[in-house]
């Protein structure tokens, strides 16, 4: 551990090279980061500003030095150690600083020339939190000049963001109860939009929003309704909905003019043993719109009613404008854990349409109202369905999908994979226990070939698929596209690559050597555009030579 | 080249939920915190614990614990320990290096509950039959060249699946299937791959790694092999195993190579498996090549096929010493004894000095002396200075009938046995053989030719008792 002696030098090191940064041919503009600055985070193509790299997770940057006729003499320029597994983190950059999460809820300040700590926060975990999916922790929010973290015990932290100082702390829920959080925080306005983690642990899910300078909670709208509320009739008339679930651990999105905020709702609970909880199971696999300000509920949609396969609709929510059948929409599009790719209005929540973009079995098409028209025997059995198309993991998941401006393309991940579906008792909830009812693993004689993963790119209005690019496994990566039109991600065998958005072809790659659950980001240093992606437990950043 | 694969199975078959946010690693159970006996074995447990089970384990144990391409649950023998604590962790932790995972996603009590069931099934004793006949299995292993490709106990080509305790990780039934239908369920580390070079060159071996853009393979020739896929004009993982079926074989001989296998166990003795010859072609005996001597025939006799000798010129040369390092052992033989001269040494084993190429004095034999219509034995051993004959003169037995002989050396007493009953014994000092070669039908310098046949020799690494010899013939 550094005595205070090297932290002095580090954190003047820091500030050497922030100045150094700030000597570059624009200006940074430095912290406090606003709201209107986040309004505008597009334009600040030279940071990175929050999860989704703006309000409309479009995970897109106007960058344009690395382009398609230069990418080849991309190398990697440093590596930062996390020794820790499963490193999930997208960065937040601010004038040359990158702060990032650490597993299982740490927070390193980089200088994003270097790779060099200025500060680091260790967040000591009480004791044993149930977590079903790993000690992961998805990156930070900023405003003003304070970051937003959650912990793996379901708690809010604000940090200054110069020194990883504590400026206040707010508890969530209590993490013996199997609450946990893992994703970015959300600034909207003055508040801090978080989700919670924990339908696997039999919790009941919400969001929240707290001021962001106080730490107080200004909102709270549960996802799984209360009995006499609305919805609370699709949970059975029972006790179901105290462990509903339907988390909301992943950052949603937000349109300003419209004053909306977008979020996705997990899975209910228990996952795979949907006995217990007759009825569509409102509002788990939906995506919800609120008022940022109160937490009202102005429209939903569900994807997977009565899920049983653990096809949460935790996916990013991407804010587009554009016409659907000649009529000019503003748009909210999924591809979706359950196989579909869907579109709605983002005004209304209406349904536009939705196509299948993996192979899907479990049901024949989404009709005309936005609901499944299901297939049978496509549930969990006792002894193991292992023909649901997709896999438990789903066509797509939690990794950030890409829209292009220019090419008008939308950009994701998706995942072809085969997985065997089977169905337990009902567990009784138990702290610090799992609540599954059931599984999801792998089939004793499948080939690991009847499982792949693909790059989609598609026309975000039709859903029709412009191009794809085929990996050998399916893929936890994410997507960053750029003006110099050029799409990255990963593979599981630790492949970076980057494609040309317009045609697919692939131009360069990386083998960082082991598996990838992150999303590259890519932002200026002394001027200089540097790319960025954890691959296994390292931060790699990578710039021309 | 004959490429043959007694597969084993499986994917990366994890039974246990992938979830919401994708499986991780779990810290392990510890046993220090686990109670010795299990908490939930009521039957009510044991019900839920049922169902558990069919969900998340029976697809490779098999729904009863019958096993498949998971280990046998049901015969009462757990080769990670059958306490209740040592079940908890086996299907919490799993098992390192196996297809086995961890429960780490289960709820203790669920655990228990698994273990509660898994009692039950080891009570009720193996289902299946495993009516087979190991030594018999052991000679098939050997005649059907599946050393070619597999391994056990060190001896044997490592381009398969090793076997040395294939017993214990395989059930009856997927020890069959894997014989007649390899392809059925290939383990995934020796999944077959073939690739094609730009000069046309068709590679083929074993699927070691592979990524979007490389593939990386273990070559017939036991080479560690890479490529870029960009170098490439083909690329195939075949859905057929490399392993041949051997759908052709008699039902009796997969059913004794079945048995083989099954015996093949961790703690089955230090000893390699029992060495079985088979006297039923003269070209070669027990796997080993033989030099013809005169002109010995193959005959149909009562217990089978046999190897005949005239007494005159006949014999066969083996090119291996059977009990070479051995430094205990059982050595049996069925044989017929029909006449000719007195003094006849019929099977002798020789140490070869290797410098030289010579036979050294070190070697163990059976002889036998014909007394009119009788016969009795001789059986010789010698190591070193220290040199043993066994024979009891008193002890006749009629000529013309087949018996079963052995010779027994435990590290400290030698004793030889007729039909299971003992002649003679002695203390000696005996050090193991080194390698060398077998004459059958005369001694290893080609005299006291023997007249008669022999059916079989079984040769192994440890002294058996007379319970444990292979059956008598009958007598008429």
């Amino acid at each position: 551990m550094p005595n205070r002696k090297t932290l002095l030098a580090l954190v003047s090191l820091g500030l050497t090279l922030t100045a150094a940064a700030m000597a570059q041919p624009a200006p940074p503009r430095g912290m406090p980061i606003t709201y209107e600055r986040l309004l505008e985070a597009a334009s600040e193509p030279g940071n990175w500003l929050m999860y989704g790299g703006d309000y409309r997770s479009h995970h897109y940057s106007s960058l344009s030095q690395i382009t398609a006729a230069n990418v080849h003499r991309l190398r990697a320029r440093w590596i930062y150690q996390m020794h820790k597994q499963k490193v999930e983190t997208t960065p937040i950059v601010v004038d040359g600083v990158m702060f990032v999460t650490r597993p299982p809820s740490d927070v390193i300040a980089l200088d994003a020339e270097t790779g060099r700590a200025l500060w680091t926060f260790e967040y000591r975990l009480p004791g044993t939190v149930y977590v079903c999916c790993g000690e992961v922790n998805r990156g930070l929010a900023i405003l003003g000049d304070t970051l937003f973290l959650t912990t793996l015990d379901a708690k809010l932290i604000a940090l200054e963001a110069r020194s990883g100082r504590v400026l206040w702390k707010q508890e969530l829920a209590d993490s013996k109860l199997n609450y946990t959080a893992t994703g970015a925080p959300l600034i909207v306005k003055d508040k801090v939009i978080v989700g919670i983690a924990g339908a696997e642990g039999g919790i009941r899910g919400f969001l929240d929003a707290y001021d962001a300078k106080t730490g107080q909670r200004a909102w709270r709208f549960w996802t799984v309704p209360a009995p006499g509320e609305p919805g609370s009739e699709t949970w059975g008339g029972g006790d179901a909905w105290r462990h509903g679930g339907a988390s909301t651990w992943l950052t949603g999105s937000f349109d300003p003019e419209l004053n909306l905020l977008y979020w996705g709702t997990g899975n209910p609970g228990p996952d795979y043993n949907g006995d217990v909880r007759p009825g569509d199971n409102l509002y788990s696999c939906s995506l919800l719109a609120l008022d940022p300000d109160t937490g009202t509920l102005k429209w939903h949609f569900q994807f997977t009613p009565h899920d049983t396969r653990d096809w949460d609709a935790t996916q990013v929510p991407v804010l587009i404008d554009a016409a659907v059948d000649g009529r000019p929409r503003k748009l909210v599009v999924m591809p979706s854990r359950n196989g579909f790719y869907y579109a709605l209005d983002r005004v209304t929540g209406a349904f536009l349409f939705a196509k299948p973009f993996v192979k899907v079995t479990w049901a024949k098409e989404i009709d005309k109202t936005g609901r499944p028209v299901v297939n049978p025997g496509q549930e969990p059995t006792p002894e193991g369905n292992d023909s649901i198309f997709p896999g438990v993991d789903g066509g797509h998941n939690w990794m950030s999908p890409s829209y292009h401006p220019g090419t008008k393309l939308l950009y994701f991940s998706a995942r072809e994979e085969r997985r065997r579906f089977f169905k337990t008792d009902a567990p009784e909830f138990q702290a610090g226990e799992p609540f599954f009812g059931g599984g999801g693993g792998g089939g004793a004689r499948f080939r690991p070939e009847e499982s792949w993963g693909k790059l989609i790119a598609m026309r975000p209005e039709t859903g029709e698929v412009q191009w794809e690019h085929r990996i050998l496994a399916p893929p936890w990566a994410g997507v960053l596209s750029t003006a110099g039109n050029l799409v990255f991600s990963a593979t599981p065998s630790g492949n970076f690559y980057a494609l040309d958005a317009r045609t697919g072809k692939e131009l360069w790659r990386f083998n960082g050597g082991d598996r990838v659950f992150a999303s590259p980001v890519t932002f200026l240093s002394r001027g200089r555009q540097l790319i960025t992606i954890p691959i296994g437990d390292v931060l790699i950043a990578f710039g021309l030579d | 080249m004959r490429t043959i694969f007694l597969t084993a199975c499986l994917s990366l078959a994890c039974a246990w939920p992938a979830t919401a946010q994708n499986a991780a690693r779990q810290p392990h159970a510890l046993a220090s915190d686990l109670p010795e006996t299990n908490p939930y074995a009521s039957s009510a447990d044991i019900a839920i614990g049922k169902r558990l089970f069919e969900g998340r384990c029976g697809h490779c144990h098999g729904q009863t614990g019958e096993g498949g391409r998971g280990a046998v649950l049901n015969s009462g023998r757990f080769r990670h320990g059958g306490t209740d604590r040592e079940l908890f962790m086996t299907i919490r932790n799993g098992i390192a290096n196996t297809e086995m995972p961890g429960a780490f996603n289960l709820p203790a009590k669920e655990v228990w509950r698994i273990v509660a069931h898994v009692q039950q099934l080891g009570k009720q004793g193996t289902a299946e039959p495993n009516p087979g006949d190991p030594a018999a299995g052991a000679a098939a292993y050997k005649t059907s060249g599946c050393a070619t490709c597999h391994r056990i106990d060190g001896h044997g080509a490592a381009l398969g699946p090793d076997l040395s305790d294939i017993g214990s990780r395989r059930a009856i039934r997927h020890l069959r299937e894997s014989i007649l239908d390899p392809s059925a369920d290939i383990a995934l580390d020796y999944r077959a791959v073939s690739v094609v070079d730009r000069a046309g060159t068709r590679i083929d071996g074993i699927h070691l790694n592979e990524d979007e853009y490389s593939v990386h393979l273990r070559d017939m020739a036991g080479n560690l092999r890479s490529f870029m896929k960009s170098e490439l004009t083909g690329m195939t993982l075949p859905r057929q195993s490399m392993m041949p079926a051997y759908a052709a074989l008699p039902a009796g001989v997969v059913q004794d190579l079945v048995a083989y296998l099954s015996s093949l166990r961790p703690g089955r003795s230090t000893a390699r498996a029992p060495e079985v010859w088979l006297f039923d072609r003269l070209e070669n005996v027990g796997g080993h090549k033989t030099t013809v001597l005169g002109q010995p025939v193959v005959i149909d006799s009562s217990v089978g096929k046999a190897v005949q000798f005239d007494g005159v010129d006949d014999a066969l040369d083996i090119d291996n010493h059977p009990l070479a390092g051995a430094a205990t052992f059982t050595w049996e033989a069925i044989f017929r004894p029909d006449g000719g001269q007195t003094e006849q040494r019929w099977f002798h084993l020789s140490e070869r000095d290797p410098a030289t190429g010579l036979d050294t004095e070190n070697r163990m034999l059976f002889e036998i002396r014909v007394a009119g219509d009788n016969w009795f034995l001789d059986s010789y051993n010698q190591s070193g200075s220290a040199s043993k004959a066994l024979m009891n003169r008193t002890a006749l037995h009629p000529l013309g009938q087949w018996y079963h002989v052995a010779s027994v050396y435990d590290g400290k007493e030698f004793r030889n046995y007729v039909d299971g009953v003992r002649e003679g014994a002695a203390e000696i000092q005996l050090a193991p053989h080194g390698p060398g070669h077998t004459t059958v039908g005369v001694r290893i310098n080609r005299v006291f030719y023997f007249k008669g046949a022999v059916h079989l020799a079984r040769f192994t690494r440890r002294a058996l008792s007379p319970s444990e010899f292979l059956p008598p013939p009958a007598k008429p």
